[in-house]
Parts: structure tokens; sequence; C-alpha cells
């Protein structure tokens, strides 16, 4: 018998014994994989409602999140507003006032807000809104005394730019 | 033709020892990029992905807020940038040709930058400087500020 022909009855027979002892062995463990497969629908059925359950969470918590950035922006025009408010009104109070001193104050006091708000160490974040909200306070009361009955005008901000020349913490 | 034949043998050979060289690095690295991928399951693929979207929510979010507080103090810094200029103006004839251009350029430049400090310095420098003193004074500044 020539050669090629051995094997190619070899490789036949080979193939033929695998797929016969491959059905055998499904024969005998039926039962089994029957249970696998069963419980293989279960496990992609569960992780199906996971995964749906997941995707609801996740869908909320990123509208919550873009809400949550819309109101940070919202407080952070009001501030940036109350800034060019606090200017204005300088100029407006303060006749003798020179005009660079109230641009000095409004860019001194955009730099403490761009570090209460940007700052990447939490530490230094809450000392700036502390001193942010010191120098908004004493703008307030340096506008409140002037508008005082009988007190006499002052001709500059002393607070605000005692606070400005670290004078007041 | 003996030569053609051997051209054409040796591009085979060189080609099937190229392919067998980075064959296994390819299938390497596809093999490594498959189990990278595999190694997280969907669930947490899902939760890395919803981490991604959280961070790019919040980074978008505070983007918006540096350019709406960099457009508050641009418009503060233009108006002082307008005094500054005005001040040039007057001062022009008791600087240098030089030192007019350059103190022309540096306060366009301040108002890109945001550079409040030294362009109040120079508004100081023009407003407490008499005629002699002013071109000396700018020059100062600038050696200063190089």
């Amino acid at each position: 018998m020539p050669l090629p022909e051995n094997i190619a009855r070899f490789v036949a027979r080979l193939i033929n014994t695998m797929k016969t002892e491959s059905a055998d062995w499904q024969l005998a463990h039926q039962a089994d994989l029957d249970k696998l497969r069963e419980e293989k629908l279960v496990a992609e059925q569960e992780l199906k409602q996971r995964l749906e359950l997941m995707e609801i969470r996740f869908k909320e918590e990123c509208k919550r999140a873009r809400l949550e950035e819309e109101r940070q922006t919202e407080n952070f025009t009001e501030f940036l507003a109350s800034i060019d408010d606090m200017k204005a009104n300088m100029l407006e109070y303060y006749g003798a006032m020179p005009k660079p001193m109230a641009l000095m104050i409004h860019h001194h006091a955009a730099e403490l807000l761009k570090d209460a708000w940007h700052n990447p160490d939490a530490r230094e974040r809450l000392r700036n809104q502390s001193r942010f909200t010191s120098l908004m306070l004493a703008v307030t009361e340096d506008l409140t005394d002037l508008s005082r009955d009988g007190a006499q005008p002052k001709a500059l901000p002393e607070k605000t730019i005692a606070f400005m020349q670290n004078k007041i913490e | 033709m003996p030569q053609s034949l051997f051209s054409e043998l040796s591009l085979i050979y060189v080609s099937f020892s190229v392919l067998a060289l980075y064959a296994p690095a390819v299938l390497g690295a596809l093999a490594l990029a498959f189990f990278l991928y595999r190694r997280h399951s969907r669930l947490e693929r899902r939760r890395q992905k919803h981490a991604r979207l959280r961070r790019d929510i919040a980074q978008r979010g505070q983007a918006r807020r540096k350019r709406l507080l960099l457009a508050s103090q641009r418009g503060n810094i233009r108006e002082l940038a307008r005094l500054v200029h005005g001040q040039l103006k007057t001062r022009q004839r008791e600087l240098t040709p030089y030192q007019a251009q350059r103190a022309s350029a540096f306060i366009e430049r301040a108002v890109v930058t945001v550079d409040f400090d030294r362009l109040y310095a120079l508004h100081v420098l023009f407003d407490s400087n008499d005629a002699q003193q002013v071109s000396p004074a700018v020059e100062t500044f600038f050696e200063h500020t190089r």
C-alpha cells in the first residue's frame, strides 16, 4: 500500500475516533452540560439586568454631575459679577479714588477667587475662600461707612487697602 | 535565467524571514492587547467608562469657569491698558522711539498674558516721574522686566 494512502487512512481513523470519543463524552455528561447551559443563560440574564441597572444609575449620576457643574458655574458667574459691581461702586462712591486703584482691587479679588476655586491644594482653596470673603466684607464695610450719617467721608476705601496690604487677615 | 531565479528566490526567502522575525512580535502584541482588554469584566469596563465621563464633565465645567474668569480679568486689565496707553501718548516725546515702541508692545502683551502687576508698575512709573526722569525710569523698568 502506498505511503500517502496509509497517512490518509490514519488521519481519517484519528478524526473518526475523536468524533466518537467526543460524542460519547457528551452523551455521558449530557445532564451536566444542560445544567451548565442553563446556568450560563441565567448568568447572562443577570449580567444584562445588572448592566441595565448600572446604565440607569450612571445616566442619573452624569445628569446630576452636569447639573452640579451648571450650579457651580452659576455661582462663579455671580461672584465675578459681584467683583465687577464692587469696582463700579468704588468708582461711583469714592470720587477722588484713582481708577487704577479700583482696577487693582478688582484684580486682587479676581486672583483670590481664582485660587479659591481652582487651586489644586484643598487647604489653599479653603484659605483663599476665607480671604476672598474677608476682602468682600472689607469692601462692604468701607461702602457702609461712607453712607453712615455724621461720619467724616473718606477719600479712599481704607479697610480694603489695608486688607490688600495684609494688615488685616 | 539563473540570475533572475536567484533574485526571485532571495526575495521570497527574505520576505519569509522578515515575516518569521516580526510575526511573533505582532502576535505577542495582539495577545497582550487582548489580555489587557479581557482582564476587566464588562461591568468593570462600564464602571471605568463612567468614571471617565464624570471626569470629563468636571473638567469641562472647570475649563468654562476658567474662561469666564479670564474674560473678566482681561476686561479689567484692558481698562488699565487704555489708561497706560493714554499716559504713553502724552509722554511719547520724553521717550526714545524705541522705548515708546517697546512700552506699547509691553502693554499689548500684558493684556494677553493678564500681567496686571507689571502693567500697574508701568502706570505708576509714568505717573510718578517727571519729564527728565521718565526715560531712564522706563529704561530701568525694561531692564528689570527682561
